[in-house]
């Protein structure tokens, strides 16, 4: 397993050494001026983007056998599956701190003056740009084990649109069902634990549904 | 006798294809090398993807070390050292990145020896592998089957691309490998010439049949290819005759026994022969 998450982080560093420099220049620039267009943009964007780019690598690893090689290493069917999905979690995670961090930096250098009614506070900033990138790895594996890796593209940008439909649904619903009287704290601080739970398993349920899709899967 | 690898009856059969594995069975001694022989799209992958669980066998069964390997037999696969022919390995690694990963999934993974063997093929470890030739990826990939203490190496045209001296060195660190009698070797091969330096036995399959398995030396000593002409042809032995093949004023005979062809038929030209003949007149000659 640690020599298939080693090879999933290899797979994407050489995209890393490009966005991450954007990130920060980006980052800084949000600190710096203290938009909030811009901060709410940052937040919200680069967790899906950095999603986006980890789940177009795999492209790189079909140019090969390395796909074929790997079911006969000494590693079952169901850790290369894990393994995808670790890693697709830890560089959501990555995306996050970087995000929290220019957060905290803006925060500091202008004041909170950024939360307001429909983002109450930092956490639903940061969390809704992770929650985004979480789905899109929870859509794009199964169906890249389904459809195979000629089809990388068009499954990255079916799981970004699906992923954003989701997420606004379970937003809308969730206004639906709440009072037209406005949302009481405890109420949306509910409704986010809610949408991250709902990824929670929506991910956990897309693992197995990969793992049962590359069990059958020739090459 | 124990086996390292062991076929019996194997099928496999693709959706939408004519093609298919029709019980194929045949047998690796351990401390031996087996080629496998056959012409493109014969079923050599195939076969090679049913043992190595990358494809799905209808039925049969494939033993490996005496047992039958599913997707959890881990252990078993780390006494299988692996080559496929062309890129094995994403090329956006460098061989030190790729060591890094192997040492990370192979309990025997040995790096002094990794970096023995690269040297020995003259790989740059910090090189991309982007930038490697098709040799040098053949090369890497025979360096990283070696380096984890396999028992069994499983070679889909590990030879292909490479010159004949690396050839010949390849072949040589194979024949060191196979000295150890736990050690077995099954390759395919298009390079009948590589087969008739190492092999110990000779699988021919066509068509998703395997035609003939022989020890090399009986197919080297043993058969022989009858000079025919239509008249001697007619007075050939049907019994005797493993496979025929017409040409413009002559008929190929392959027979297995030299020995009793030149006696009863002393008056026919008899050859010995090669792999490569056999495997022609076995694939393009008829039976009868």
């Amino acid at each position: 397993m640690k020599g298939l998450l080693k090879n999933n982080f290899m797979v994407v560093k050489e995209n890393m050494k490009i966005l991450f420099p954007l990130a920060v220049i980006f980052g800084v620039v949000v600190s710096v001026t203290g938009n909030s267009s811009l901060l709410s943009i940052f937040s919200l964007a680069l967790s899906p983007i950095l999603s986006i780019l980890v789940v177009l690598c795999l492209r790189k690893e079909s140019l090969s056998k390395w796909y074929k090689y790997k079911i006969s290493l000494p590693v079952k069917r169901k850790n290369i599956v894990q393994s995808y999905y670790i890693s697709h979690l830890c560089w959501c995670a990555v995306s996050i701190v970087i995000v929290a961090f220019f957060m905290l930096l803006t925060v500091i250098i202008h004041g909170n003056q950024y939360f307001y009614y429909g983002f109450r506070d930092a956490v639903t900033l940061v969390l809704g740009g992770g929650v985004l990138a979480i789905f899109i790895g929870a859509i794009f594996y199964p169906l890249y084990y389904y459809l195979g890796a000629e089809k990388i593209e068009i499954i990255a940008i079916i799981s970004l649109a699906i992923s954003v439909v989701i997420i606004a649904g379970i937003s809308i619903l969730i206004n639906i069902l709440v009072s037209d009287n406005g949302v009481s704290d405890t109420t949306y601080y509910i409704s986010l634990l809610a949408i991250v739970g709902i990824t929670v398993v929506a991910f956990v349920c897309s693992y197995f549904l990969s793992r049962c899709v590359f069990q059958a899967k020739e090459y | 006798m124990n086996y390292a690898l062991k076929l019996q009856e194997v099928c496999k059969q693709y959706k939408g294809s004519d093609f298919a594995l029709d019980n194929i069975s045949f047998a690796l001694p351990k401390g031996t090398v087996m080629g496998f022989v056959g012409e493109n799209g014969a079923g050599k992958t195939t076969t090679i993807g049913c043992i190595l669980n990358t494809l799905k066998k209808e039925h049969g069964i494939i033993e490996i070390f005496g047992k039958e390997m599913n997707d959890d037999d881990v252990s078993v696969r780390e006494d299988i050292g692996v080559v496929y022919d062309g890129d094995n390995f994403p090329n956006y690694l460098t061989a030190i990145q790729l060591s890094n990963i192997m040492a990370g999934i192979y309990k025997q993974w040995d790096t002094p020896l990794f970096y023995e063997y690269l040297e020995k093929f003259h790989l740059k470890p910090s090189q991309k592998l982007a930038k490697y030739s098709k040799g040098m990826t053949m090369k890497l990939a025979i360096a990283v089957a070696l380096s984890h203490h396999p028992k069994l190496l499983v070679l889909d045209e590990a030879t292909s691309g490479l010159d004949p001296v690396m050839r010949e060195e390849i072949l040589d660190i194979f024949l060191d490998f196979v000295e150890n009698e736990n050690h077995s070797i099954l390759l395919s091969s298009h390079i009948t010439s590589d087969l008739e330096r190492i092999a110990d036995y000779i699988t021919f399959i066509h068509r998703g049949k395997i035609i003939l398995t022989e020890t090399k030396d009986n197919l080297i000593y043993n058969y022989a290819v009858l000079r025919c002409t239509e008249k001697n042809f007619s007075t050939l032995d049907k019994g005797d005759i493993v496979a025929y093949r017409k040409k413009d004023y002559q008929i190929d005979v392959l027979v297995s026994d030299i020995k009793k062809a030149r006696k009863k038929y002393p008056k026919v030209v008899t050859d010995h022969t090669t792999v490569d003949e056999i495997m022609l007149l076995l694939v393009k000659g008829e039976t009868v």
